[in-house]
């Protein structure tokens, strides 16, 4: 099946400055698709070209099998949650909800319906009379919202659509967000710079920085298996141990030369090759402290620093003996496990070949 | 907390009177029964108030002004706001230098444009002078004023409402008609009543540009010669400072009231 959205070798350049270089990827018809990247990754301008507002230098954009070339964004059938929600502020709340409708034909009481009912899907039922400068940050997105799901575009482009918000509402909001796209079964793709947020909403998630793309995957996928050290450190905490690639594994594990950690071992991510710079990486939950390591298990010395006590598990900085790097465990009470050390004490950390990975640096 | 009566507090009363003052004996000696504008005041009258009215001359120059005034004001406007909208919606190449020419006759001396505009009009052009003459005059003035005025509000507003117009279905008129219009509705009235003002006002350039019907301030300028008919002078200065003042008072308001959406529309 071909995906909705086809993004071809897309390329933006403002003067000097490149926003996007050869962008291509494919987003299915009922996704809910995240670009996630720093600020000037380009995201906001991948989803600016696919709204219309901006045209690419290069490349093309094909929505519904149709070449999205020269059209612009009136006559696309993709509507757009701006990330200042843009609400027109001379309007009241239905006349901004049914700003577009004439220009599909729906006039009168037609469209007076259809703006009550937006508004109810946003949980904004009788509001319509509400002037614009009466809104709450929560109440301005929710306009935002029924503003561009009025008109039933095939895609929804949102541009940090949460960031305005405070932290409280934000996570009602994604809870309300992911319902609501499930139900209507509009695409949704979303800018965002947050991780924690794109993990939460998300099906696909694209990481992107510099203007590329560098992992596309689902949010397991890019957890477990981060396709190089920059996704790796993006999502949640990763310690890292640079190295060279003595083996870049096959079906088996990779081995990588630690210098002062000697050799450490793990599931090879893709682009490894011997002799290449590379990574040993293993998240925090995945190391031990202590404890009978197994035969083939990567180990290290190191030094506790501080303790944070979590309730269910304590956060456990530490110094690697070799460089004095930092390195962080999280260690589970459950089940009457012995307390985790005290800070000053040297301990063994260590972790299961099978539980890091080896990614390109 | 009583207030500070500090050198400053007197500094300040000093500087209001000392602005004012002097505009504020106008209509003092316009209520006075007496053809001369001194001390002591010789009786209260109104009779300079109905006399004007017979003035037909004056009633004439006043209704040339306003005349004048009006269309400069409608034209300033028409002509600033297209290119005010231009320079702030556009990357233009050499943009600040376009604004910079534009502000142009912000600082030339109205003396030296009124010279220029004289040899322009009758030596190149041939024109004969006449209102027509003097209003183009006053437009030249006025333009600057339009348009920092109109750029400095479309500035001021969040440049994704216009997106968010076309990405709804609007195409440029609509959304020109729709948001950027309404939202630029108080820089508009500004700007219609900022150069409506200056036309009224200006003298240096209708003393030069005039043909054989006078705006009221050349007219005001060939009256001081006749003592006596310096008193309705000063009851229609005094009828126009008020009206000055209320007109002030009106674009401000608008001006405040446009302030509350705009807050809301940036978030």
């Amino acid at each position: 099946m071909t995906p909705l959205i086809e993004i071809d070798r897309v390329a933006k350049r403002f003067g000097p400055v490149t926003a996007l270089e050869g962008v291509s990827l494919g987003i299915a018809a009922g996704e809910f698709f995240a670009l996630l990247g720093p600020s000037g990754c380009g995201k906001t301008t991948l989803l600016r070209i696919l709204a219309g507002i901006e045209t690419p230098t290069a490349g093309r954009v094909r929505i519904d099998g149709q070449d999205m070339t020269g059209v612009p964004p009136n006559r696309r059938p993709t509507n757009m949650v701006f990330q200042s929600y843009a609400i027109f502020p001379h309007l009241s709340v239905a006349e901004n909800v049914g700003y577009g409708l004439r220009y599909q034909g729906v006039r009168g009481a037609a469209a007076a319906a259809r703006v009550e009912e937006a508004l109810a899907m946003v949980q904004m039922r009788g509001l319509g009379g509400r002037a614009a400068h009466q809104l709450s940050g929560g109440q301005r997105q929710r306009v935002a919202l029924a503003r561009a799901l009025v008109l039933r575009p095939k895609v929804l482009l949102l541009d940090e659509p949460l960031s305005a918000l405070d932290k409280k509402l934000r996570e009602e909001m994604q809870v309300e967000l992911r319902a609501l796209q499930a139900g209507l079964g509009i695409t949704f793709v979303f800018v965002t710079h947050d991780q924690d947020e794109a993990l939460a909403l998300s099906d696909r998630i694209a990481v992107m920085e510099g203007g590329r793309i560098l992992q596309t995957d689902t949010p397991e996928g890019l957890y477990l298996r981060p396709s190089d050290a920059r996704v790796a450190g993006f999502f949640g905490t990763m310690n890292l141990i640079p190295g060279t690639v003595t083996d870049p594994g096959g079906p088996g594990p990779a081995e990588l030369d630690g210098g002062p950690f000697g050799r450490l071992r793990g599931l090879p991510g893709p682009g490894l090759a011997a002799g290449a710079a590379a990574v040993a990486a293993v998240r925090p939950e995945r190391l031990r402290i202590g404890g009978a390591p197994g035969a083939g298990a990567n180990r290290l010395a190191a030094r506790v620093s501080a303790r944070t006590f979590l309730g269910d598990r304590s956060l456990v900085h530490l110094r690697a003996a070799a460089d004095g790097r930092a390195l962080v465990a999280l260690v589970a009470h459950a089940g009457g496990a012995a307390a985790p050390p005290e800070p000053g004490a040297e301990v063994t950390l260590w972790w299961e070949a099978a539980s890091g990975l080896i990614l390109s640096a | 907390m009583s207030p500070r009566r500090d050198a400053l507090t007197w500094y300040a009363v000093a500087f209001v009177a000392f602005l004012y003052g002097p505009v504020l004996l106008m209509p003092l000696f316009s209520f006075n029964d007496s053809n001369f504008a001194t001390f002591p005041l010789a009786g209260f009258t109104t009779r300079h108030y109905a006399g004007m009215a017979a003035n037909i001359s004056m009633m004439e120059a006043l209704r040339n002004s306003l005349t004048v005034a009006l269309g400069v004001s409608a034209a300033a406007t028409a002509l600033a706001l297209p290119a005010a909208l231009a320079l702030t919606r556009h990357r233009i190449p050499g943009r600040a230098l376009v604004t910079g020419f534009m502000m142009l006759p912000l600082v030339v001396p109205s003396i030296v444009l009124g010279v220029a505009l004289l040899v322009i009009l009758i030596r190149i052009l041939g024109v004969q002078l006449s209102l027509w003459t003097v209003a183009a005059g006053h437009l030249v003035v006025a333009l600057p004023f339009s348009l920092a005025v109109l750029m400095s509000r479309l500035e001021g507003f969040d440049p994704s409402l216009e997106e968010a117009s076309g990405d709804l279905g609007a195409g440029g008129f609509g959304t020109f008609r729709r948001v950027t219009l309404p939202l630029a509705l108080p820089g508009v009235i500004s700007s219609l009543l900022l150069a409506f003002i200056i036309s009224f006002d200006e003298f240096v350039i209708s003393f030069f540009l005039t043909g054989t019907r006078n705006t009221l301030p050349v007219f005001l300028f060939s009256q001081l010669r006749f003592p006596n008919r310096l008193p309705g002078t000063l009851a229609l200065g005094s009828l126009i400072l008020f009206g000055s003042a209320l007109l002030v008072i009106l674009t401000e308001v608008i001006r405040r009231r446009g302030l509350p959406a705009d807050r809301a529309g940036g978030l």
